[in-house]
């Protein structure tokens, strides 16, 4: 494995990419299951996070291998763009919340990804 | 790049225009700040390049794209003059979100870089999850807006995941050169493409990613349901191509035949399931999501061609799909029962008799849709049928005609209801504004029918 | 001592780290995707958040990992907590909130375990002198591509954040 990065003693530099890959998309799956499967807005909303959480692994991971720094500005564009989300998703559930209270708390259960 | 810097100064000028005390100047001033992006969109026009270090590539055919998409929204925002009687409506913010959405859609159509492929989707979609959820007391309207952002977020998700493996692959996010199979990297590289496949697919509503597509438009406001179907739409097609025919063109092999079952997919998905639909915004989501299929259709062909077919689909698509849902938009605003819009199919019964000139852009409209000759529709059709036709694959051709013609007989209900009679009408009145975009809308639609090089000699 | 250090082959440690890191984002993730109280949920991707940061560390993206730390555990994570507060339901407001204190034990001792392999990694990290220089480098060079080369990105993200701002605001108002 050629890691040129110089900031990377050669003791940590000694995992091999493959398992990095392995880890991500385990997460990435879990992801993926939380969405598909599990039917509550805020954890579904939890989930994605995850998902994002897998993808900035992965590039960190590639990035570091490969040495380049374009795989970590793209991490720190996906945390920012993560974090608008969440506001977004979470003033959409709020908003939802403020109208069922007097009208159908279900709604939330209902909703079919 | 020009209407990028544009778009985004005239965007917080609108939010500054919020703070006046007359709220009637932002609309006016809204579509002259369109107008305004529209004019610097053309400064680059035959003078190719990219800026930024490689992040944006401007050539006449993404300013043309840039023309097409600032039309459109110029075209749908004329439909909200008198917005500021609604009780939801926040005139500025609302005129501020569409003007930065646009941003979003002219970065997906002119990227170099997958960041800004990737920033351009989010800001576009960011945008839609609010504006769907604009109408705040509206139940329908809020879970629309809640599956719209989850599933959108999903999509984000895995278009991400993609883009990392396509990085890993190819140590690059620049979609410049193309990339070649082989070596261990071999496999990363089909995983990228099959993920960042599947999250722009979702973006598009092309089956089987299309499970939001109905409910979402069926709840959001419908202002917001034809931006979607058309903005969103096209700038997604233009990315999905630039992505397709550029970095993964070696891997053509192994994407075409996935697209081929997409295609088989949404045109059965969007065609069956609109036959059975009361809600006219459900019958429109559905044909959208063939629509998709049929759009779909022209990447199967040689790339020469493909993006010229998806640039007079879209145009006419658009133009059909703003007057159908303009006019829904104005029969239904009277209609208001137990507390929502009306909108099912049974309102235009009788709309022939009421108001002859609304009737005829529906009517013309639905042709357009239908791809009956004469509107621009069959032409559109047309050219994706002849791009297909070159790669020989001709059982999807023949299934998407035999979709065609189910087609026809979904859209002739809204026809045939407009021509019934009814008695007791309640007469309805059109702004001198909407009935100026209902004439360009159809007055297009026709004269792309019968003269379609106009268009299609651009490039 | 240091002639100690050095001759033992440490490369055990770069496993164990990557073992207890690993270990704790596939199970953090695994809670929240079992788990029936949606707090406990937020505590599980808390953790998996945390190892994910410290698989950057191991990564040598300390920048990122700090990052990670302050925007996804310090504004994320407390974003979906008031979410979870603003729309808890049940049949009184105080049940779905309701934290018992199950388990203590074994997260206590998980703790233990994750602090224990962060402070033995970052002390062995330390004894490494080629950490600190080029580690400035690094996130000089992350700083100076992302006012140059991706400036017209970060512009860009400014616009996103403006409509999230505006949007967000509008949305969530009475």
């Amino acid at each position: 494995m050629e890691n040129q990065l110089p900031a990377m003693p050669d003791v940590i530099a000694q995992v091999p990419l493959n398992n990095y890959v392995l880890l991500a998309s385990i997460l990435f799956i879990i992801g993926i299951a939380g969405v598909l499967i599990r039917r509550n807005a805020i954890i579904m909303l939890m989930s994605i996070e995850l998902m994002l959480n897998a993808v900035n692994l992965l590039l960190v991971a590639f990035s570091s291998y490969r040495s380049d720094p374009n795989g970590q500005i793209f991490v720190f564009f996906i945390m920012a763009v993560a974090a608008a989300e969440v506001a977004v998703g979470l003033a959409i559930i709020v908003m939802i919340y403020r109208n069922i209270r007097s009208i159908d708390i279900s709604l939330l259960d209902k909703l079919r990804g | 790049m020009y209407p990028i810097i544009s778009l985004s100064v005239t965007g917080l000028l609108t939010l500054f225009l919020g703070f006046s005390e007359n709220k009637k100047i932002v609309f006016p001033a809204s579509i002259a700040f369109l107008l305004i992006a529209l004019a610097t969109a053309f400064i680059d026009w035959n003078a190719p390049g990219f800026y930024f270090n490689d992040m944006l590539q401007v050539n006449n055919t993404s300013i043309v794209f840039w023309a097409i998409l600032i039309i459109s929204a110029i075209l749908i925002m004329g439909f909200s003059e008198g917005f500021e009687r609604f009780e939801f409506a926040q005139p500025a913010e609302y005129f501020a979100i569409v003007q930065f959405s646009l941003v979003g859609a002219i970065m997906m159509v002119s990227f170099k870089n997958l960041i800004m492929l990737f920033l351009g989707i989010e800001i576009l979609s960011v945008a839609m999850y609010v504006l769907t959820g604009a109408d705040k007391r509206n139940i329908r309207g809020n879970e629309a807006a809640l599956k719209y952002f989850l599933m959108g977020a999903f999509a984000t998700g895995i278009l991400l995941f993609g883009m990392a493996m396509f990085y890993g692959a190819t140590g690059t996010f620049n979609i410049g050169s193309g990339v070649f199979i082989g070596g261990d990297n071999s496999f990363f590289l089909w995983i990228g493409c099959t993920f960042m496949l599947i999250g722009m697919l979702f973006k598009v509503a092309a089956a089987p990613f299309h499970l939001w597509t109905p409910d979402v438009y069926e709840g959001a406001p419908t202002i917001f349901t034809a931006y979607m179907s058309t903005i969103v739409k096209t700038a997604g097609f233009v990315a999905l191509f630039k992505v397709l025919s550029t970095t993964f063109s070696g891997l053509q092999d192994f994407w075409w035949i996935m697209i081929a079952v997409l295609v088989t997919l949404s045109l059965m998905i969007g065609n069956i399931g609109a036959v059975s639909q009361n809600s006219f915004k459900r019958l429109m989501a559905y044909s959208s999501i063939s629509h998709a299929g049929f759009m779909l259709l022209a990447l199967l062909g040689d790339h020469e061609n493909a993006l010229g077919s998806i640039m007079f689909y879209s145009v006419v698509y658009t133009l059909a799909t703003i007057s159908a849902f303009g006019v829904l938009m104005v029969v239904s605003k009277e209609r208001i029962e137990k507390g929502r819009v009306y909108e099912q199919n049974d309102l235009f019964k009788g709309l022939a008799q009421n108001n002859g000139f609304l009737a005829t852009v529906l009517i013309i409209a639905m042709l357009s849709l239908a791809g009956i000759p004469l509107t621009g529709g069959f032409w559109g059709k047309f050219f994706v049928f002849r791009d297909a036709a070159s790669s020989g694959l001709f059982w999807v051709i023949i299934m998407a005609v035999l979709m065609s013609a189910i087609a026809i007989y979904y859209y002739f209900k809204p026809v045939l209801l407009s021509m019934s009679k009814k008695t007791s009408l309640e007469s309805i009145t059109i702004n001198p504004l909407a009935k100026f975009i209902f004439a360009i809308t159809t007055f297009g639609t026709i004269v792309l029918g019968i003269f379609p090089w106009i268009l299609r000699s651009l490039f | 001592m240091e002639d100690w250090m050095n001759q033992l082959d440490w490369a055990w440690l770069q496993w164990l780290a990557l073992g207890i890191f690993g270990f704790g984002a596939v199970g953090g993730a695994l809670y929240l995707f079992f788990t029936k109280n949606i707090l406990y949920g937020a505590y599980g991707l808390l953790t998996s958040l945390i190892s994910v940061g410290g698989l950057f560390l191991m990564n040598g993206a300390e920048f990122l990992a700090v990052s990670q730390i302050m925007v996804y555990v310090g504004g994320i994570l407390i974003l979906i907590m008031f979410g979870i507060m603003l729309s808890a339901k049940g049949e009184k407001k105080e049940d779905a909130l309701k934290v018992v204190n199950v388990n203590s034990l074994v997260s206590l001792l998980f703790a233990a375990v994750m602090a224990g392999g962060l402070i033995f990694y970052s002390v062995k990290m330390g004894g490494s002198r080629s950490l600190a220089e080029p580690s400035a480098e690094q996130v000089q060079d992350l700083g100076m591509s992302l006012m140059t080369t991706q400036v017209l990105v970060l512009e860009l993200v400014g616009v996103l954040l403006l409509i999230v701002l505006i949007g967000a605001s509008y949305i969530a108002k009475k």
